[in-house]
């Protein structure tokens, strides 16, 4: 079976920063993926670049066998992605979101509308279906832009910092949402600061820090040769071993 | 019955990802209340205001000057009764108490006329009597108080001239030896001389000020409010982003052209039945422009709309932030209007090169169609140059939208 994601020598330099410095990765398929690390570790970026929004400096990867540099249509239409900030057009309704970002997907009506409605249902937006997303909460617009990404039934889902600035109550609501996708055996790959959301979901976690993949594997396996309890210990030990060098 | 609404005209358009994009930013420029205001009110409310308020300020028939006139002459009646007949002078008489030059620095009156009391006797006698005015140069109203009563004063003088010469037994033309006969090349009426002025300018103007608020907003806005990047993940290529947003914009300068000439239309109508002074005759004031010309001028305020929206999309593209871009914006703005304001004064021969030039090309053609004396060699060549100046700045567009360095650049 081919990995859902197969990283070769990604780089991507900004000017003379380096971004994402020569990643390697493999990512199984069915899993919640995590990719940690601090502030300008580099995680955005890599998550920009393997959903071709932004091209690498040097080498590529692929997603389900299509290269991004190669085929960059063919895979934006097998994943779906929550970027760091939700990008959502303020003058817009839910309802009106969902059906501009499924027409340009090349849905059907029926099947768009008939997801569109179970989404906003799921996630307990029915009475906001109309309502501009200006005039709605930060959970509310989150949710709305997580429905975005899944609306397709994408093949493998980028989510960056889904839950970051949410209250309680949403946060659990799309991790909730989250678990449930992987548990059709999709995949998801997780951008997050939060360690005890990345140790809740992931069965697998990429640390990355300036650029670079620090350490990759199960959360089991980190724990074993790091000799750490759990994963924010594990985060701070790797951290730290690489401030140090 | 199902409501109509936008959402539900949506449901309904073909599944084009192209017309999707299109109809998602006409949605979005519908809600933005400052796209708005630049493509409909704008031209509707500002092109006639901009036309007349400037002509009421300044026509003495309908706004006309003060003149306080102290007369210590009483027997100069026939100058003040004459004055007072113009029609285009306020006239008031004041007494010798008042002190005249405060009477104007303190704009109680625009200007003060004083008769001297020997004026009548000194001009009976056969010699000069000399007027006084009191006028502030700095107040337009004063300024063209001054050459009414100017005028006012030469028409007098040369009548006491005549009167002197008959007296004599001269014919009065002795002192008029040299006359003037014009003829005119061109079939033109005083307004449509006025429109052939105005119209290049205010719809110029209008048409790049029209989706300009738009453009900016589509390209610089959305950088801005981070919706570029969900936009991005989408399977579309970019080719198609930059065509949806400038058929948006496109449609959008349709609309507002369309305004901007009812705008005009009814700022010329406005105009010729409250200001028009030019001459007496019959026919003078008839603006007469053909239906075919009358397309042109249509057609050719669009290409100025949309070539200008062109490139304040590549140039907003470019930017960092909103603001970068509406400084970019302000600074295009200023450089594609002043020369409009030149167009307005150009010789024809230097107006005859300008028509190749984007921008200024379809505004010479639209002065050219006000005079009904428009080329087909020269309309299809300025069509050709504007239509080649739009692909390479819509090229352009797409290059900037395919770089990273551009699109993410903080």
């Amino acid at each position: 079976m081919t990995s859902a994601i197969t990283i070769e020598n990604l780089v991507k330099v900004f000017d003379s920063f380096v971004a994402v410095d020569h990643v390697n990765l493999e990512v199984p398929r069915g899993i919640v993926f995590g990719i940690l690390g601090p502030n300008g570790a580099g995680k955005t970026t890599l998550l920009r670049m393997l959903s071709t929004v932004l091209k690498p400096s040097e080498g590529t990867a692929k997603v389900l066998g299509h290269d991004i540099l190669e085929e960059p249509i063919k895979v934006r239409e097998i994943i779906g992605v929550l970027p760091e900030d939700t990008g959502l057009y303020d003058r817009l309704t839910p309802a009106e979101t969902l059906l501009f970002y499924g027409k340009l997907r090349g849905m059907e009506s029926s099947n768009l509308f008939a997801r569109s409605e179970a989404l906003l249902t799921l996630l307990g937006l029915s009475e906001k279906r109309h309502a501009k997303i200006g005039t709605l909460s930060k959970g509310m617009k989150q949710k709305v832009a997580l429905m975005r990404a899944v609306l397709h039934e994408p093949e493998i889902l980028f989510l960056d910092e889904p839950t970051s600035g949410l209250d309680v109550m949403s946060a659990r609501e799309i991790r909730g949402l989250i678990k449930d996708w992987a548990s059709k055996g999709r995949n998801v790959i997780l951008s997050t600061h939060n360690m005890w959301e990345a140790q809740q979901l992931c069965s697998m976690v990429a640390i990355m820090d300036k650029g670079r993949v620090v350490s990759v594997g199960t959360i089991e396996e980190l724990e074993r040769m790091t000799r750490q309890r759990d994963l924010e210990e594990i985060f701070v030990h790797l951290i730290r071993g690489e401030a140090e060098r | 019955m199902k409501r109509l609404s936008f959402f539900t005209i949506w449901s309904s358009l073909p599944n084009s990802q192209l017309l999707n994009i299109v109809w998602r930013e006409l949605l979005d420029a519908l809600r933005d209340r400052r796209t708005m205001v630049a493509t409909i009110m704008l031209p509707i409310v500002l092109v006639p205001l901009s036309l007349n308020i400037p002509m009421f300020l300044m026509s003495p028939k309908r706004n006309p000057p003060s003149l306080g006139i102290l007369q210590l002459d009483k027997e100069a009646g026939n100058f003040t009764s004459m004055l007072k007949g113009i029609g285009e002078l306020r006239v008031t008489e004041i007494s010798p108490e008042e002190n005249a030059t405060d009477l104007v620095s303190k704009n109680v009156f625009d200007l003060v006329l004083i008769i001297p009391a020997n004026f009548t006797q000194l001009i009976l006698s056969g010699g000069r009597g000399d007027l006084v005015v009191i006028y502030d140069a700095s107040n337009t109203r004063s300024a063209t108080g001054l050459s009414i009563v100017d005028a006012a004063r030469s028409y007098y003088s040369n009548k006491i001239v005549e009167r002197r010469l008959r007296e004599r037994g001269i014919d009065p033309s002795i002192v008029d030896p040299v006359g003037l006969r014009s003829f005119n090349i061109r079939e033109v009426t005083g307004a449509q001389a006025f429109a052939g002025m105005m119209v290049p300018y205010f719809i110029g103007l209008v048409s790049i000020l029209a989706g300009g608020s738009f453009a900016t907003d589509t390209t610089a806005g959305e950088k801005e409010r981070k919706t570029l990047e969900a936009f991005l993940t989408m399977p579309v290529t970019r080719v198609k982003i930059v065509m949806g947003k400038f058929l948006g914009v496109f449609f959008l300068s349709m609309v507002s052209v369309i305004f901007d000439l009812i705008g005009m239309a009814i700022g010329i109508s406005i105009y010729m039945s409250l200001f028009y002074e030019i001459s007496m005759e019959a026919g003078n004031a008839q603006l007469s422009i053909g239906p075919l010309n009358l397309f042109l001028i249509a057609i050719f305020a669009l290409i100025v709309s949309v070539t200008g929206d062109a490139v304040l999309m590549v140039v907003c593209t470019y930017a960092k932030s909103f603001k970068e871009a509406q400084q970019y914006s302000s600074f295009l703005l200023s450089a594609f209007t002043i020369p409009m304001i030149g167009i307005m004064f150009f010789p024809p021969s230097l107006l005859e090169n300008l028509v190749y030039l984007p921008i200024y090309g379809p505004i010479v053609v639209m002065r050219n169609a006000v005079f009904n004396v428009s080329a087909p060699g020269q309309l299809i060549l300025c069509l050709a140059s504007s239509m080649a100046c739009i692909a390479v700045l819509l090229f352009l567009a797409v290059r900037l939208f395919s770089s990273d360095k551009v699109l993410f650049r903080t």
